[in-house]
């Protein structure tokens, strides 16, 4: 049976990817000043950070786990 | 792929040996105001986690809602830059030829207006309300000549002073 959440999941990452593209780039390329270069910069690490958090939790979920407790309690 | 490529100018379409005297966007007020707000909603799960974390059940859903509340703050993080790409990209650049407004409406989105220096006719400044005096941030209003055509800067930090620095570069240009 086709898994339909990979698909999903590589679709919002590109998405999101595309998203975070654009706002460095525009901040980079037409940002007037050191400030906004800077700031993309911030902006690059934040996410990065923030998205590498989200994965670690991510992968420390435990379905089984969850699923017991809420059908068996 | 001319996007990759770097730029020579300090901004766009600067003209070969165009001095710019002036970059200027709206207070910072506008851009702090949103992202304190983005502070406070990006606490609210911290706070509701203080009030679950004595909960017996906490414990097994504790990686989903840290997982949850990373993936929440990654999309305000986003948005927040956002805001900060669009404020920093909205601004009026003031050179020793003209006057420029830029206005980022979005990704891609751009619209610029100029008015060169010897046309200006006349510039006004409008300081309306307690926190606009308090801030010091007002409206500047640039009449060119010959055209009806108005430029209205908003909510400026340090009006007067802009003004009194376009009158007197348009003084210099003759």
């Amino acid at each position: 049976m086709f898994n339909f959440f990979p698909l999903l999941f590589a679709i919002i990452l590109i998405a999101y990817a595309w998203y975070s593209f654009s706002i460095i780039y525009h901040l980079i390329r037409f940002g007037i000043g050191k400030h906004p270069k800077v700031l993309a910069l911030v902006f690059f690490f934040g996410s990065f950070l923030l998205f590498a958090l989200f994965l670690f939790s991510y992968n420390r979920v435990d379905w089984k786990q969850m699923l017991e407790f809420l059908f068996h309690s | 792929m001319s996007i990759f490529s770097a730029s020579t100018n300090s901004f766009r379409r600067e003209a070969p040996e165009e001095k710019t005297i002036l970059v200027t966007r709206k207070h910072e007020i506008n851009l702090l105001m949103p992202l304190y707000t983005a502070l406070g909603i990006a606490l609210i799960p911290f706070l509701i986690y203080l009030s679950i974390k004595s909960q017996s059940w906490y414990y097994v859903f504790s990686a989903l809602y840290w997982s949850l509340y990373f993936l929440y703050l990654l999309v305000l993080w986003s948005l927040a830059f956002y805001n900060v790409m669009i404020y920093f990209l909205n601004n009026v650049v003031v050179t020793d030829r003209r006057v420029i407004e830029n206005h980022q409406r979005g990704f891609f989105n751009h619209e610029s207006n100029e008015l060169e220096l010897d046309k200006i006719q006349d510039i006004s400044v409008k300081i309306a309300g307690s926190v606009a005096h308090f801030l010091d941030f007002g409206d500047i209003e640039i009449q060119s000549a010959g055209t009806d055509r108005k430029f209205i800067f908003t909510r400026l930090p340090n009006p007067e002073k802009i003004k009194e620095t376009i009158m007197q570069l348009k003084m210099k240009s003759g």
